[in-house]
Parts: structure tokens; sequence; C-alpha cells
């Protein structure tokens, strides 16, 4: 019986190699939140240098005091939070994690998959939810399987995080937030050790038609750079702009102190700035 | 008195040269187009629509149950028209005021919330948004 066992050995342990790592992956790290009424729990997942812990923390749940867990076990660790799109990095301090890749950016359309491998589609980007404009675009997603819990990563074919499961919308779909979004706070949190948010000074009307310039603030790098009142918003950085929200979503993405291109319509001309955003008091 | 026989000759040959007035034929030629219309304008009336359609639809129509379904779908027709409310049934129902308010439209204000919270009772702002 013993020497069955020793010669079986080799080959439990190949087993182990290859089934564990994967589960750790996709069931080891997760994030508790506090609400009124409990604990809300999420997915999470290393990114970068192995040791930042990427999760969501949906509304309800207090961010600030997430914990973070790894196969049920508390960690300790910081904690940083991004108001805005309610992502949460854990930096910890022990040894670093299997950090997944981020990926290039989802189009509707893309096919993606869940760490276990159940299949979901990108179906398309949505601006508005219950008629309220968001401040960043997310992505609606189909699942073949189970919805994800919010912080799940959503993977392309090689394993590259595309996107991030949100909140769920019903049994077969959810939002889900840009990978994208997911590098702008883990950079900001990496370089800086916290969570920034760009100003350029200009004001917009939500109701507009299209994005234009209804207010520059004096003194503003938007004012510096010589954008004005009535200017029509077309591109900012490497968005294009059609709309309001999708102002909205581009300024999302502004860093403080990072020269940022601006083209916009004055009249029958196109003129191209060069905006320095200044970092917004909080 | 009996003509003679001279007489009948004298007459026999003054028929041989009578010839009818300047333009006789073509007021008889046009006399007979006009009564060929008159005749076929009466023909035309609702006897003849019918004589048309019932050889237009005999052409095309070779069963039985189309003439079936026409017929029905007359029927059906008819009796909806006649089932209709009449204008006098109408006017002596009861006047009733209808309650109406004039309010002036108020500018469509669009929301904008200021984190992903998704909940239905979530509130965003409105008005110019500054970035």
């Amino acid at each position: 019986m013993m020497s069955s066992f020793w010669r079986c050995l080799p080959a439990l342990v190949v087993v182990s190699c290859v089934i564990v790592p994967g589960a750790w992956a996709d069931e080891g790290w997760t994030a508790a939140f506090s609400t009124e009424g409990g604990e809300s729990v999420s997915s999470a997942f290393a990114v970068g240098d192995g040791r930042h812990v990427v999760t969501v923390a949906l509304s309800g749940s207090n961010a600030g005091n997430g914990q973070l867990r790894f196969a049920g076990r508390k960690l300790p660790a910081q904690v940083f939070v991004d108001q805005v799109s309610r992502v949460v990095v854990f930096r910890i301090s022990g040894p670093p994690g299997k950090a997944l890749p981020l990926g290039a950016g989802a189009e509707p359309g893309t096919a993606v998959r869940s760490l276990k491998g159940d299949p979901a589609t990108i179906r398309d980007r949505v601006k508005r939810v219950n008629g309220r404009i968001l401040p960043i675009s997310m992505l609606r997603v189909d699942y073949g399987g189970p919805v994800l819990s919010p912080g799940a990563p959503l993977v392309d074919g090689n394993g590259r995080v595309m996107a991030v499961a949100h909140q769920e919308v019903d049994a077969r779909s959810g939002y889900a937030l840009p990978v994208e979004v997911v590098r702008r706070v883990v950079d900001d949190v990496q370089r800086g050790g916290r969570v920034s948010r760009g100003w350029i000074g200009l004001k917009l009307k939500p109701e507009s038609v299209v994005p234009q310039v209804t207010q520059v603030q004096v003194g503003s790098p938007s004012a510096k750079a010589g954008v004005r009142a009535g200017d029509v918003l077309l591109e900012i950085g490497a968005r294009h702009l059609e709309d309001y929200a999708d102002a909205a979503n581009a300024f999302y993405f502004l860093k403080p102190g990072t020269p940022t291109p601006v083209r916009v319509r004055r009249g029958k001309d196109e003129i191209e700035v060069s905006v320095v955003p200044l970092e917004q008091a909080k | 008195m009996k003509p003679s026989i001279e007489e009948i000759g004298s007459l026999l040959a003054l028929k041989r040269h009578e010839r009818p007035e300047e333009g006789y034929f073509d007021d008889f030629l046009r006399e007979f187009h006009q009564r060929r219309r008159a005749e076929e304008a009466r023909n035309r009336g609702l006897k003849g629509w019918w004589k048309d359609a019932s050889a237009w639809l005999g052409e095309r129509l070779t069963s039985k149950w189309a003439y079936g379904a026409g017929l029905a779908y007359a029927a059906v027709m008819a009796a909806f028209l006649l089932s209709a409310p009449s204008g006098e049934q109408v006017g002596n129902l009861p006047a009733t005021n209808v309650g109406h308010e004039i309010r002036s439209v108020e500018p469509i204000q669009v929301e904008q919330l200021q984190s992903l919270d998704l909940r239905p009772s979530s509130e965003g702002s409105t008005g110019e948004q500054e970035f």
C-alpha cells in the first residue's frame, strides 16, 4: 500500500502544479467591503509587479476600509480608491502574487472569457445608465456562463485583461470597466502612491448636442492653451468625441502634468492646442 | 284621274335625274355615329359596369370560392358600415367638460453621475459641469 503511494506521488505533484495555480488565480484573491447590511465580497487580481491587487467596490460599500484576502486569509495592505470608477487597488508588502498582463482594450464584439474559461462577449459601449450620463464609458458584457462578480477580470485568448466586471445587469449580462480605466488607476498608484484627477478649467453642459465649451476658467490650463468658449471639442488625446458623454469620458483620463493634445472646431476652422492639466483639488 | 302613259314616262324621266341635296351623305354618316355613341353610353351604366366586371373576373378567377370570398368580404364590410353609430346618435351624447392646464415647458435637465454609482436611487448633478 505504502509503496504504491510513493509510486503515485510524482504524478500527484505534477497534477497539483497544473491545477492549483489556475484555481488561485481565479478564486485566490478576494476583497471584502463593509456595507450597511453586512459585507460585500468582490473578486480581485494582481497586476504589474504582483504587489498591486485590483478589485471593484460597488456603490453602497465602504471602499476605503476594504480588506484583502488570499485563499480566505486576510492580508495586510495599503488601500487606494478611485472614487469615480470605484476601482480599489491594494498594495501588499509580502511576496508578490502572479500578475495578469493588461491588454490594449476591448471593442464591441470582442470575445473574452473568465479565468475559469466561461465565454463572454463585449456587446457595446455604454455612456448612459437610467438616462444619466456616466463619468466613464463602460462596457456591456453578455456572459455565456454565470455573471462574474465585481472585480473579476475578463481576459482575451492570450490571458490579457481586457475588462473588469462591475455591476450585474441581469442573469446573463453585466457592466464592465474597460481595462484602460484600471491601467489609469494602477499607473497613478504605482508612480505617485495615490489616485489623481486632471483639471483643465473647461465647462460644458450635459444637455448640449455637441461637446461645446460654455466657459473657460481664467488662468486655467485651457485658457493658457488658447481654448475659447464656443469651441467644439473634437479630440482629447487619442479619443475622438461625438457628444458630451465622450468628453466626460476623455476628461477622466487626463493626467496632471502630462501635455495632452486637444483639437477643437472654431467656426469653420479646426485648431489643435496642447493642454497641461493641473491636479484637481479635492 | 289616271295618268296617261306619256305622263308616267315623263315622271320616270324626271326621277332618273333626281339627286339628294348637297351634304346629305355627310350628315347621314355623322348621325349614324351619334346614335351609336348614345347606345353605348346607355349600356355603360350600372348594368354595363357589372357586365364588364364579370367578364374581367371571369378571365382571372375560375374558382367559385373566389366569388364566395368576395361576397363574404362585401357582406362583412356592409355589416360594419351599417353598425357604425350615426351622426345623430353621437350628437345626442351629453357633453363633458375636459379640464386642462397650460404649463410652460421646462428645459430638459440631463444628469451626470460623478461616480459609477449605478443604483436607481443615485443622483447625478445637472447644469454646467467643470472639468
